[in-house]
């Protein structure tokens, strides 16, 4: 089934390279929704969501001819959503909160049982993945929601493998100390 | 295990969550978590939070709206990567027409003595595979928001100027990006 998809897509890409118009409809309308989702997961909010979309389509438009055909499409594609989300971010500036990302404190200072307390609770567990940096919560969704293997996340994120493993090392860490603290924080009120 | 070992099981949690890893990395990753229970609630967190990805975000329907509004964009879009091809195209070609007034310098490479690096830009030297297209280099400068500047020298090297905005201590994270393109096949740092 994904050999399929794989498959049609490339077909897609090979049409839209010559200017298929239809092309691209077929691919928008398979891949929509998955470039919508990823997009809001890095950038939190609909209206930005959907920009980053539009641009991503737009490229996707302009540079089918550049599809090498060394990774996956979607892996191409998500690569490309990625630049505009951090483009876009960048624009306005909010990229100071991943400024920090390798500044994070690796010990955290929170209880076990504290941590597993928090994990029981989604709504816990929701909040403290939304507070992660945008570059972190990106491997999140690309591992849990899209289900890439690791050098498929590299790839899309354009870093090496090391450096995916040391955010998932990073994350681990905030949402410990984020957890914690809300489990904490519910126990004390 | 090794530290180094332990904190590369403990990195790829989220894929043994997942499916995605290999046999031989599975059985590492399951002899580190069943050595604590520390590291057993390690994983039980990260169960959580792929519980929480897979039911937190709505599946979008299909957005009409946004396809009509893409659609009157294309044409506009197409003319201007080709222009963007066009530039690129150019510059090689005013590249060409320069090696009369080439220099040589201690590298053994050749450049322009009209080439004057600005301060805000990192330059690096590349070459791209024999295959590369001019349409492939063209789409990848833009993903890099790279600008060639020369080239080619005679040893069929290319220099880049990238902004320093994005890696304004060291240009090494440009360098390691470049080196995971296909199409390059060497970076070098001028400046």
């Amino acid at each position: 089934m994904n050999d399929d998809i794989e498959s049609q897509s490339r077909q897609w890409l090979a049409l839209i390279a010559s200017g298929r118009q239809g092309a691209l409809e077929n691919f928008y309308r398979h891949y929509h929704a998955q470039v919508q989702q990823f997009a809001l997961r890095l950038v939190g909010n609909a209206a930005d969501a959907a920009e980053i979309t539009n641009e991503s389509m737009l490229e996707v438009w302009r540079s089918a001819a550049g599809f090498a055909g060394d990774s996956k499409v979607r892996t191409w594609l998500f690569g490309i959503v990625n630049h505009r989300a951090i483009d876009l971010m960048r624009r306005r500036r909010r990229l100071h909160s991943d400024d920090l990302e390798e500044l994070v404190d690796d010990s955290p200072s929170c209880h076990i049982a504290d941590v597993i307390g928090g994990a029981q609770d989604a709504g816990h567990v929701r909040a403290c993945v939304e507070q992660l940096p945008e570059r972190q919560k990106a491997v999140v969704h690309l591992a849990f929601f899209e289900e890439l293997s690791y050098p498929e996340v590299a790839e899309v994120l354009h870093v090496p493998v090391g450096t995916v493993k040391t955010r998932v090392m990073h994350a681990k860490t905030r949402l410990q100390q984020c957890l914690s603290a809300r489990f904490g924080a519910g126990r004390t009120a | 295990m090794t530290p180094e070992r332990d904190d590369e099981a403990a990195g790829l949690l989220p894929w043994y969550l997942n499916g995605t890893l290999d046999a031989a990395e599975r059985e590492r990753v399951e002899a580190w978590v069943h050595a604590t229970p520390e590291r057993e609630a390690e994983l039980e967190m990260w169960r959580a939070v792929q519980a929480d990805a897979r039911l937190s975000l709505p599946a979008p329907t299909f957005d009409e709206i946004g396809w009509h509004r893409l659609r009157t964009q294309l044409p506009a879009a197409r003319r201007a990567s080709w222009l963007k091809i066009a530039a690129a195209a150019s510059v090689l070609l005013i590249a060409g027409l320069q090696t009369a007034i080439l220099v040589r310098d201690e590298a053994g490479v050749h450049r322009p003595l009209s080439e004057t690096p600005l301060a805000d830009q990192w330059q690096l030297r590349v070459r791209f595979a024999e295959s590369a297209t001019l349409v492939e280099i063209g789409v990848m400068l833009d993903r890099h928001d790279a600008q060639l500047v020369a080239g080619p020298s005679a040893l069929g090297l290319y220099t880049l100027s990238i902004p320093k905005r994005d890696a304004p201590l060291s240009p090494q994270p440009l360098v390691d990006a470049l080196k995971s393109e296909p199409l390059v096949v060497e970076v070098t740092v001028v400046q």
